[in-house]
């Protein structure tokens, strides 16, 4: 009798597994277990927020008292450095009423801003294999799925990629599924190409179906082509390190130093509209 | 309290120090994967009924925190755990060295099925490096963490006042 009650439930259980395995290969999507993973999910972010505050504050306190010397002197180099950038900024202002005037005068468009929103970095990925941000903004902030993402140096970070309610995922520029569209910012050159992330490799992209004439060396600034609507142009991507020949020399390809670094991000901008 | 129920708290408390802690703390870049160790421990600790439950919660919980509830996670953690139950009975409890090296086993093993079942993963990326710079590192990490967890929980249940049950 115990024998039989085994047998029945390793049978359940490999059915179980087999109807996983099925949902997973053939990307099957059962509405009731979206709702189960959002409500999970909705509910356990809150936590992840809680403990990297934490984690966060003790780290940052723990280094301003090791170097509360160069704290203070960074302070006063800081208060001289901000006397400086108000007076720059004053200057900048009648600048740009100037601008504004000019641009009027010959009917140019004016240069729309992106909207952007901040968000800062909860977690990461919780697998050795990929690399994902978690953000502190959801569904609830208008974060919409597909949104840019970039650094606060405004070079390319990378794609919204999950959305709960309170937080998503950010799916990384190094990642090997992330692709996008890159053109050479030098202005006599404009070649184009495509940009994607490499596995293990959080420093290099590979940028490969430049054509064989293109003109591309290295020290060129790679910006986003805005060419698909997933982007707009002229996002900074990274800066090429190395050319090569590819498919047999029927094409070149480019390594490209990324602008943004992961273990330095820690707020990041999402772009709502552009 | 239950003791499945602190089994349960342990697993999300883990997946919470993977996501924030042990993603920002990465010795020499090495990432341990956290819920992998908790779900071996407990399956050595308690059998297979136990470790099936615990590799089914633990690999949907991180399944759902890479964007989809049923994936790789939950189809290689559910049955490795149902699997790795079966060693429970086997298994002289007071050895703490068995842990760190069933650990190890076992995250070399789970990391390579992951490589096999991700289609991104089996065609980009260069297998031998891949097996040295990140899965011997990190499931060395494992097996260490999986040494320090054994010993607490060990510790914490009273395992060894159960012989001669």
């Amino acid at each position: 009798m115990y024998r039989r009650e085994k047998m029945i439930i390793i049978t359940i259980i490999i059915i179980l597994l087999a109807l996983a395995v099925g949902l997973y290969f053939f990307n099957i999507n059962i509405p009731y277990f979206q709702y189960l993973e959002r409500g999970i999910y909705n509910l356990i972010s809150p936590v992840v927020e809680f403990f990297s505050g934490l984690y966060n504050f003790f780290i940052s306190y723990w280094q301003g008292l090791l170097n509360l010397d160069e704290m203070i002197q960074k302070n006063k180099e800081l208060e001289h450095n901000l006397a400086d950038l108000k007076l720059e900024n004053i200057m900048l202002e009648s600048y740009k009423k100037e601008n504004e005037r000019l641009r009027k005068l010959l009917s140019f468009k004016e240069h729309v801003a992106f909207k952007t929103l901040g968000a800062s970095v909860i977690g990461f990925a919780p697998s050795i294999w990929e690399n994902k941000l978690i953000i502190n903004r959801g569904s609830n902030d208008g974060v919409r799925k597909k949104m840019p993402v970039i650094s606060y140096n405004g070079s390319l970070a990378g794609r919204v990629d999950y959305v709960g309610s309170n937080s998503s995922h950010v799916s990384l520029i190094y990642d090997p599924e992330f692709i996008v569209g890159g053109i050479v910012q030098r202005s006599e050159s404009r070649a184009i190409g495509m940009v994607n992330g490499q596995l293990n490799n959080e420093k290099i992209n590979i940028m490969d179906k430049i054509s064989w004439s293109a003109d591309i060396k290295k020290g060129d600034i790679i910006v986003t082509s805005g060419f698909s609507n997933n982007y707009p142009k002229g996002l900074p991507i990274g800066r090429v390190e190395r050319i090569f020949s590819d498919n047999y020399g029927l094409s070149q390809g480019a390594e490209i130093k990324i602008f943004s670094s992961i273990n330095t991000i820690e707020e990041v901008l999402i772009i709502t509209d552009f | 309290m239950n003791r499945n129920l602190i089994f349960v708290l342990i697993l999300i408390i883990g997946l919470v120090l993977q996501i924030t802690f042990f993603s920002l703390f990465t010795p020499w870049g090495v990432k341990p994967d956290l819920v992998l160790v908790i779900i071996i421990v407990i399956s050595i600790l308690e059998g297979p009924k136990t470790g099936l439950l615990m590799g089914i919660l633990g690999g949907m919980l991180q399944d759902i925190f890479l964007g989809e509830i049923i994936s790789v996670n939950v189809i290689i953690k559910a049955p490795m755990a149902f699997l790795l139950g079966f060693l429970e009975e086997h298994l002289y409890k007071d050895n703490y060295f068995l842990a760190p090296v069933i650990t190890f086993v076992a995250s070399i093993l789970h990391y390579l099925l992951m490589i096999v079942l991700s289609e991104e993963l089996i065609f980009n990326i260069d297998y031998w490096a891949s097996f040295k710079t990140v899965i011997l590192p990190s499931s060395l990490y494992n097996a260490v963490l999986g040494a320090v967890l054994y010993f607490m929980l060990y510790k914490l249940f009273n395992y060894g006042e159960n012989y001669g049950r």
